[in-house]
């Protein structure tokens, strides 16, 4: 599985296409950071930090106002020290020095830059000059900017992580895209990427937006090869009109986190990220006919990147097998909910199964309870006799277990899905009941999404289904 | 569109019924048989064109909530009634002027709603929803951002909680939804070339047996384009 790559694994090589104005700010070969000191609490330093962690392979040159060290790189007093052509520029420095700053950007033929520093039009009319400032130079000197009031971009990739805070370590490289209006929403964001150990590909942080958009960005990754889930999380919409048009063309899953929801939010939202507030019941329509999936909290958005990390569901016919009977009455209500078709069992599969228990107090259909069946290794053999079936679409497998009880034969049977998962290209959604300790370690080592619940996997089931037909339609 | 210059011209903000009709029959949609009349004596024309039963209600650009201020009289059967009703009428607008609407009494028990808002970020958005005053209480509508083309209609239709209206429901047929979806769509298109229109509700369009016929309509109209 690609789910989430590994961190020791290789950077590929890719085909870069330096045709796209926005593939530069993903992948420079070099980069000017501007409010770079020695300073313990220099929040530029930070950036050097996180870029020599991710193992950015390019040439960092800080920039500030006073001549230092950092990370074993000398600080620059200005740009004409360095004579070669710089790709990328970051500027974390106080708001009335970034026209300037950017204006030497121009003259040094730098085109593209992200403004991580904030004070700008969320701070009231005081900070308007400033930005109307800084889009005077950027329109001169033909720049595009993303920003102000963000964290930046980091690309797995290519190891850049721009962001002036420290980021987790245990990040992975991976499909999943991140773009984020709120820098802080962004980090936390990376942050259940990790712990779902989900990979991540990009991440961009557009904070104010006042030169390059949602709609700017969004077709760069719709088209981006490394790039296959694309979550979103927005407090306003830069061009909501632009949006649709832009979002009913991808073949990619976007899913959709809209905030600044209600009157309520909206003076909080403009004040975060000068959003704008719009009719959150026309929004929710609206993001429905781009085909796209709105999630309004971060489970929900997990939830749905983790589907999109199996094959997607082809049909609605479902087979559910279940360690507890319980569980899987509670499985079948979800799946009525979703509209799902359980199929009964064929004969030939009930007589096979039904040979291996040890007492037959249990009526075999489907749902499956598995009973008093303490067979692991058969569990994988039921599993793949279902999912071989040409009237199966998809399986629900709930299981439980403790830890130090039956940890390493569970675990192995987790692997051995994942391999029939790829084997038959159909998704298995794993529910475990288990310790928290225990789940964790399971994400950590799955290949595979791990549900912490039968409503759960079914709801993100019944988003892959959908998805699936929206596609299907695209093409 | 004339009626629209027009209503601009004379600086008002939303078109009467009738004018309102007039701009969705240009555009193929399907609406009341009607007559507006100014003066009793083009009453009985009227009548004559009309046919019993009928409705007579006042007509104006500066009117809403019609049936509230008692300036809606239905199921008129005789020249009689029709004569009382048009006075009666006549009086209570006489302080708002405008006219009299003389309309064929459409009989469905389903009533939907059809409109076009202008949001300052989407631009023109199609509704459709349930109609009549479950429109308020249940608030069963959906949207799209137009232009929308006949199978994004169909959509919408059945993405309302009362879908199950549309279908062959307690003895009544199944709505003609090829109808309704064409009637969404150039209410898209409406809101796509008509930059002054800032709204239309067209509340409520009425299943006769299967046919929508759009009954009440209110047009709301900007200045700026």
């Amino acid at each position: 599985m690609e789910r989430a790559g590994k961190k020791d694994q290789e950077r590929k090589e890719r085909v870069i296409d330096y045709t796209d104005e926005f593939h530069g700010f993903f992948y420079p070969k070099n980069l000017a950071i501007f409010g770079v000191s020695s300073d313990e609490s220099n929040l530029g330093r930070v950036i050097v930090q996180n870029l020599l962690t991710f193992g950015y392979k390019g040439e960092i040159i800080p920039v500030g106002t006073k001549e230092g060290v950092v990370s074993g790189q000398r600080i620059l007093k200005s740009l004409n020290e360095f004579k070669c052509q710089i790709d990328l520029a970051v500027i974390l420095t106080p708001v009335k020095t970034i026209p300037g700053i950017l204006k030497e950007c121009g003259e040094n033929g730098i085109k593209r830059v992200i403004i991580e520093s904030g004070g700008f039009s969320e701070m009231g009319v005081a900070g308007v000059p400033f930005e109307k400032a800084c889009l005077d130079v950027a329109k001169k000197f033909g720049i595009r900017f993303i920003g102000p009031n963000g964290i930046g971009i980091t690309c797995m990739e290519t190891g850049l992580a721009l962001p002036f805070v420290r980021m987790r370590t245990d990040l992975s490289l991976g499909h999943v895209s991140i773009l984020a209006q709120s820098g802080g929403v962004g980090m936390s964001y990376l942050g259940y990427l990790a712990d779902e150990n989900l990979g991540l590909n990009k991440f961009v942080s557009v904070g104010n937006k006042l030169n390059v958009t949602e709609n700017d960005l969004l077709p760069y990754l719709i088209d981006d090869r490394g790039t296959e889930i694309i979550l979103l999380y927005l407090e306003g919409f830069s061009d909501a009109r632009k949006f649709v048009e832009v979002a009913s063309r991808s073949n990619k899953p976007l899913i959709v986190h809209k905030s600044n929801r209600f009157r309520e939010s909206a003076r909080i939202a403009s004040s975060h990220t000068a959003a704008l507030f719009s009719d959150d019941h026309l929004v929710d329509h609206a993001l429905r006919q781009a085909g796209c999936i709105r999630v309004n909290t971060r489970d929900e958005a997990m939830n749905c990147a983790k589907i999109f990390t199996l094959p997607l569901l082809k049909g609605r016919k479902i087979a559910v097998v279940s360690r507890s009977g319980g569980n899987a009455v509670i499985a079948a209500d979800a799946c009525s909910r979703y509209r799902f078709v359980l199929p009964p069992f064929p004969q030939d599969f009930i007589d096979k199964v039904e040979r291996r228990f040890r007492a037959s107090v249990i009526k075999l259909q489907n749902p499956l309870d598995l009973g008093d069946l303490y067979d692991f290794p058969f569990y994988s053999e039921i599993i793949e006799d279902l999912i071989k079936r040409d009237n199966l679409d998809g399986i629900l497998f709930i299981h439980g277990y403790r830890r130090d009880f039956e940890g390493i034969e569970a675990r192995a049977l987790i692997k051995k899905i994942e391999t029939l998962v790829e084997q038959y290209q159909k998704p298995v959604a794993c529910v475990v009941i288990t310790e928290a300790v225990e789940l964790d370690y399971l994400k950590r080592h799955s290949g595979i999404p791990i549900f912490s619940s039968a409503e759960k996997a079914m709801s993100a089931l019944n988003v892959s289904r959908n998805w699936a037909s929206l596609k299907r339609g695209r093409h | 569109m004339d009626i629209i210059k027009k209503a601009l011209k004379e600086d008002r903000t939303t078109l009467s019924e009738h004018e309102s009709k007039e701009l969705l029959r240009a555009y193929g949609i399907p609406v009341t048989r009607e007559t507006e009349v100014f003066d009793e004596h083009d009453l009985l024309d009227a009548i004559r064109k009309i046919g019993f039963p009928l409705v007579i209600k006042a007509c104006s650009s500066s009117l809403r909530h019609k049936t509230e201020q008692g300036l809606v009289h239905v199921d008129i059967r005789n020249e009689q009634e029709a004569v009382s009703a048009f006075k009666e009428t006549m009086t209570g607008i006489k302080d708002d002027g405008g006219s009299v609407l003389v309309q064929e009494m459409v009989k469905g028990k389903r009533e939907l709603v059809i409109g076009l808002t202008r949001d300052p970020q989407f631009g023109p958005c199609v509704m459709f929803g349930l109609g009549g005053i479950f429109t308020e209480v249940l608030h069963d509508i959906i949207f799209r951002v137009a232009p929308i083309d006949k199978q994004c209609a169909l959509d919408m239709m059945q993405e309302i909680k009362a879908r199950q209206i549309l279908e062959n429901v307690r003895g009544m047929p199944r709505a003609d939804l090829d109808q309704l979806a064409d009637i969404l769509v150039k209410v898209g298109n409406i809101g796509l070339e008509q930059k002054t229109v800032k709204e239309i509700d067209i509340n409520p369009v009425i299943l006769v047996g299967s046919n929508p016929v759009a009954v009440d309509a209110l047009v709301v109209l900007t200045q700026e384009a």
